[in-house]
């Protein structure tokens, strides 16, 4: 942590509020990045961004310095990520109107293709794209995080071991159980030549 | 090695994980092994669809929408937060007041029903039968809006639902009381209407300039409003305002924050005029402001505040 970073901590633990602010403009577009792409749906990460940085704030004074803030703060976010969809699950009053608007969500990977596809290449991008997003859906909230940090994020496995506070080793089984399922999931495409 | 250990070899190949070494061995086993170079030309199409369809960057927008939305929710939680500790204080105060532990007991008993009380009593729902006693619904000046029924079948007689009742009220009042401060803040950053807006930090800036003074709501909804307001008229009137107050880091930090992301160059231009004449004050930009100046230097598209920022980093060099 530079010295500058540490100061600002010190300074959000004695309640100074824009040396809060100062630390979470740092990191918050990683922060929204992670949680966008784990969750692909804009109202869900703004949610959880908004928990990661309550419970930054309701939990910086008792921060002892004995990592990195950045690792804290990481940690906070995957666990946050980690528990969202299934507190979720257990709370949301689902209605139909709700599932079509999830349906219709702009930001979905299928409306994510670039412009100078073709309408061919589009239609098959696609039907890959919302075969990716139901595969994701059945990976469990862990494998699903680890492959939205490894493919969507570009993080080294070494760092994702220690935002989710767990091996290097488990981290590879997780990928690779991901890949194998979304290898079998998307199989008819992949197979197509 | 075995085949299964090169063939996870090979997805930490695709991923960039693997070292020099390591990435030599698994080359030289491909030459040999037409399994594992099958393996491989699958892998590299499964990776490609991935890469090819993966979820978008977050937009800046998007970033400043959750921004602001998170800066209302910290808002809202510190005022409930401010309650319950007064409560606290109040409790612990008077526990120590007590000497006996059975009075201690019998106090704590005391506040614990009253707090429950006040629970109970406050979750938002009426109870039907005080409905008529309680709302002006035939006085004429009360709105029913967003009915939404619990239950939807009637069952016995009876039905049950929810609703706003909304209530236009008049008030008059003058600009340093707290209760109407505390409305214009929450005008300022919640109320739609950009025209309404304008006139709530008017009305603020003008008690700020007469007082030199904000409440921390005040002061907290004017740095929102200069932060993440839509409305540019709306952001610089929020920037005259917090200007009246006494320079202090949030006002520092949230000049930067303009200046560093307001997308209007007039409130690029209002943001580093307003550095400046603090820094006139004998304020200091700090480190993070330094690099905002030099970021400006660089690339800002106005060129009166790159000439400005490369001015006040200069006197900040001096110092």
């Amino acid at each position: 942590m530079t010295q500058e970073e540490n100061k600002l901590v010190i300074a959000a633990q004695n309640g100074e509020r824009s040396a809060f602010e100062k630390l979470v403009y740092r990191y918050d577009k990683n922060v929204l990045g992670i949680a966008y792409s784990f969750i692909n749906n804009n109202e869900d990460a703004k949610d959880i961004y908004q928990e990661v940085f309550l419970r930054v704030f309701k939990g910086i004074k008792k921060f002892e310095f004995r990592s990195e803030f950045s690792t804290w703060l990481y940690r906070i976010t995957t666990n946050v990520c980690l528990t969202y969809r299934s507190q979720k699950k257990k709370y949301a009053y689902t209605s139909l109107d709700e599932e079509t608007e999830e349906d219709s969500n702009p930001r979905s990977l299928a409306n994510t293709l670039t412009d100078n596809q073709t309408p061919d290449n589009n239609a098959m991008n696609s039907e890959i794209s919302t075969r990716i997003e139901n595969g994701l859906d059945k990976l469990s909230p862990q494998q699903r995080l680890v492959f939205t940090m490894k493919h969507y994020k570009g993080y080294k496995i070494k760092e994702i071991s220690t935002m989710m506070n767990c091996s290097e080793g488990t981290i590879k089984n997780y990928l690779f159980i991901a890949t194998q399922r979304m290898r079998d999931h998307l199989k008819d495409f992949l197979n197509k030549d | 090695m075995e085949h299964q250990t090169y063939k996870e070899m090979l997805q930490l190949a695709l991923l960039d994980e693997l070292n020099d070494n390591e990435l030599h061995k698994l080359h030289q086993h491909l030459i040999e092994c037409s399994e594992c170079q099958a393996e491989y030309d699958k892998l590299k199409k499964y990776y490609d669809a991935v890469d090819q369809n993966k979820i978008g960057e977050i937009d800046e927008q998007f970033l400043q929408e959750a921004r602001r939305q998170f800066r209302l929710k910290l808002d809202f939680d510190l005022s409930k937060q401010t309650i319950i500790e007064k409560v606290f204080n109040v409790l612990r105060r008077n526990l120590w007041a007590y000497k006996k532990p059975v009075f201690a007991g019998a106090f704590s008993l005391a506040v614990g029903l009253f707090l429950g009380y006040l629970l109970f009593t406050s979750d938002g729902s009426v109870k039907i039968s005080s409905l008529t006693e309680n709302l002006g619904l035939t006085g004429g000046n009360t709105e029913v809006a967003n009915v939404q029924f619990v239950n939807s079948v009637p069952n016995n007689g009876e039905v049950e639902f929810s609703f706003d009742e909304v209530k236009r009220v008049t008030m008059k009042g003058k600009l340093n009381d707290p209760a109407v401060q505390k409305i214009l803040a929450n005008a300022l950053v919640n109320e739609k209407s950009p025209g309404t807006r304008i006139q709530t930090v008017n009305a603020l800036a003008n008690q700020t300039m007469e007082n030199n003074k904000a409440n921390p709501k005040v002061k907290s909804a004017l740095i929102t409003a200069l932060k993440f307001d839509g409305n540019p008229a709306v952001r610089i009137e929020a920037l005259k305002a917090l200007l009246y107050l006494p320079y202090d880091d949030e006002i520092n930090e949230s000049l930067l924050y303009a200046l560093e992301h307001d997308k209007n160059s007039g409130l690029r231009v209002a943001a580093i005029n307003g550095l400046a004449s603090a820094k006139l004050n004998g304020k200091t930009i700090g480190q993070e402001g330094m690099k905002v100046l030099n970021q400006k230097v660089k690339n800002d598209d106005n060129e009166y505040v790159r000439i400005r920022a490369a001015s006040l980093l200069k006197e900040e060099k001096i110092q």
